[in-house]
């Protein structure tokens, strides 16, 4: 008797998996392509259609993530739940085109991260892509969070007085500092070698969220604690004007708190509070950096403003490595990359030479079988791609080159999976 | 399905649902008072600068007389409004607002935040002027 076994060879295995991540590029740009059609032609579309089009998507999205969780597709579940974050900003954003509303950004993020909480729940792995997008929206006390503190406090009451006068900043910033502190000191000197924190993305993330609430109010208290506001101004390092100032003393807040961080836990093999910290600091300076391509600040002061969080990075990097802290590490690697690309203006001939890059790296972790850094390549060479997108004057023709790339991409892969089919071991086995 | 997976599948549907109501909530204006404000410009430091045409009220030339006792209820407004335009049109109506014969049309109500309705760009219409500029294209 003769007993057929299908042995799939690991090599090939490894090959559909390098395939698998190539058709989600493709479809990436597809999806892309498609969107700058849409925005080509955005002023010719009717306001109903638009809103309407933009629920049905959302509504499709909800039920494909509801059809994933039920099924078990672990991997698809994320990159459905990544997209549906981003299709309800996209929503919000819709919205305030549509109807002209004159709300700030800050409010729309406020709004996101209380309709999207359920995907914490759904997807919780998610977490280090959100980080920089909760920061941002959360970095600036909406105006009607100050309302409620005032109602609560009342206006003419002494604790008002305490903490809306000049010394408002200040107390949140020791608040903030004293609840991270307080946290760090409670677990170090508690029976964990692990900071479970880490790997707890809902109270990670409401930890974020009132970090990020405050961060802003954390470098001015200490600015105008210490009088030093004018002093550093008189100071050529500090010779800008005061935004410049308030992003580089806050700068300064997160370095002397992360290395007391790094300080209470210099003698336990543990990672803490610190990688969410200097992540909080990163997604500050690109803050900046996206309103330096905006071109809102000027680009004399770029070179500070475009090396620092390069200098950041990196050591984010390191601590990542020292720590083997893979998550981290990824996640500092794919923004060094962006850091790269944001020191060359957005022109198709800085494109393409980076695009090539990532596919000769892609190329070189693929021999290495190296799925990490392949998977860095791919992510890399997407942000690029957004970065230029952002920038493109023409995008019916970049549309067009987007979804015609997309379509070649998945043909090319399909005819290689055709031409090399999936090998099988027959074994005879003796009765 | 179990219990817990049918109260996330609800959570899940809860941005739609939310934003659906939002949608709604703006769609129908409504019993209001139609005004016209005269706008005037200004440049804040903004991400989005050139997708929008940034503005605020200009209440020394508004028509008072719109308003009951002919006064402007100035604090009932925003001190900053933007109009979603074609990055195109930018400059022409950046211009247009610094000349100071753009007009923002507002569904006004006795209890809530005034609303866009309309930008006029000297007594015309934002869409007929858009398509205007399209044709001379």
């Amino acid at each position: 008797m003769q007993e057929v076994e299908k042995k799939t060879n690991t090599a090939d295995s490894s090959q559909n998996y390098w395939f698998t991540v190539l058709l989600y590029f493709a479809s990436f740009l597809i999806g892309l392509g498609i969107i700058a059609e849409i925005a080509a032609n955005w002023q010719y579309i009717p306001k109903a259609l638009k809103l309407s089009g933009a629920l049905a998507a959302m509504a499709l999205n909800a039920g494909v993530l509801i059809w994933t969780i039920e099924r078990g597709k672990n991997v698809l579940k994320q990159v459905v739940a990544c997209v549906y974050a981003f299709l309800i900003m996209g929503v919000i954003g819709l919205i305030s085109q549509v109807f002209n509303l004159t709300g700030s950004i800050n409010n729309a993020c406020l709004l996101w991260a209380l309709i999207s909480w359920p995907l914490l729940w759904a997807a919780p792995r998610l977490l280090w892509l959100w980080l920089p997008l909760f920061l941002f929206g959360a970095h600036y006390m909406p105006p009607f969070l100050d309302e409620i503190m005032r109602e609560v406090l009342g206006e003419n009451s002494w604790s008002s007085m305490v903490v809306f006068g000049r010394s408002f900043d200040l107390w949140r910033c020791l608040v903030v500092l004293s609840v991270l502190l307080a946290y760090e000191a409670v677990a170090l000197f508690g029976d964990k070698k692990n900071c479970s924190s880490i790997r707890k993305p809902l109270w990670l993330y409401s930890a974020i969220l009132m970090l990020g609430l405050y961060s802003k109010s954390a470098a001015w208290a200490v600015a105008e604690w210490m009088g030093g506001r004018h002093f550093l101004q008189s100071m050529m390092v500090f010779n800008y004007s005061d935004f410049y100032v308030q992003r580089n003393i806050m700068f300064a807040v997160f370095i002397l708190v992360a290395m007391g961080i790094w300080w209470l836990n210099r003698k336990k093999e543990r990672v803490s509070f610190m990688p969410t910290f200097l992540v909080g600091a990163v997604a500050e300076y690109f803050v900046t950096c996206s309103l330096i391509f905006a071109g809102v600040l000027e680009r004399y002061n770029r070179g500070l403003e475009m090396y620092m969080p390069g200098l950041f990075l990196f050591i984010t990097f390191g601590y990542a490595y020292y720590h083997k802290f893979r998550s981290l590490l990824l996640l500092s690697a794919v923004l060094i990359i962006i850091w790269l690309f944001a020191l060359f203006d957005e022109d198709l001939f800085d494109l393409l030479p980076c695009l090539a890059i990532c596919a000769l790296t892609a190329f070189a972790a693929y021999k290495k079988h190296s799925r990490r850094w392949f998977n860095v390549s791919v992510v890399a060479a997407v942000i690029r791609i957004l970065i230029y997108y952002g920038s493109a004057a023409d995008l019916r023709f970049l549309g067009m080159y987007l979804i015609g790339f997309g379509i070649l991409i998945i043909v090319t892969i399909l005819l290689l999976v055709k031409y090399n089919p999936v090998k099988e071991e027959v074994k005879d086995v003796k009765e | 399905m179990s219990k817990s997976k049918y109260i996330l599948a609800g959570l899940l549907f809860l941005p739609v649902l939310v934003l659906g109501a939002l949608m709604l909530d703006y769609a129908f204006l409504g019993n209001y008072q139609e005004v016209r404000v005269v706008m005037a410009g200004y440049d804040p430091k903004d991400f989005f600068a050139g997708y929008y045409i940034n503005m605020r009220p200009d209440w020394k030339k508004t028509d008072c007389g719109q308003f009951a006792d002919n006064i402007c209820p100035q604090e009932r407004f925003s001190q900053n409004y933007r109009y979603y335009i074609n990055i195109k049109e930018s400059a022409p109506l950046t211009k247009a607002v610094n000349e100071g014969i753009i007009e923002m049309v507002f569904a006004y109500y006795p209890d809530k935040e005034p609303r866009t309705i309309d930008l006029l760009i000297d007594g015309v219409s934002y869409e007929e002027y858009a398509e205007f500029q399209a044709k001379q294209k």
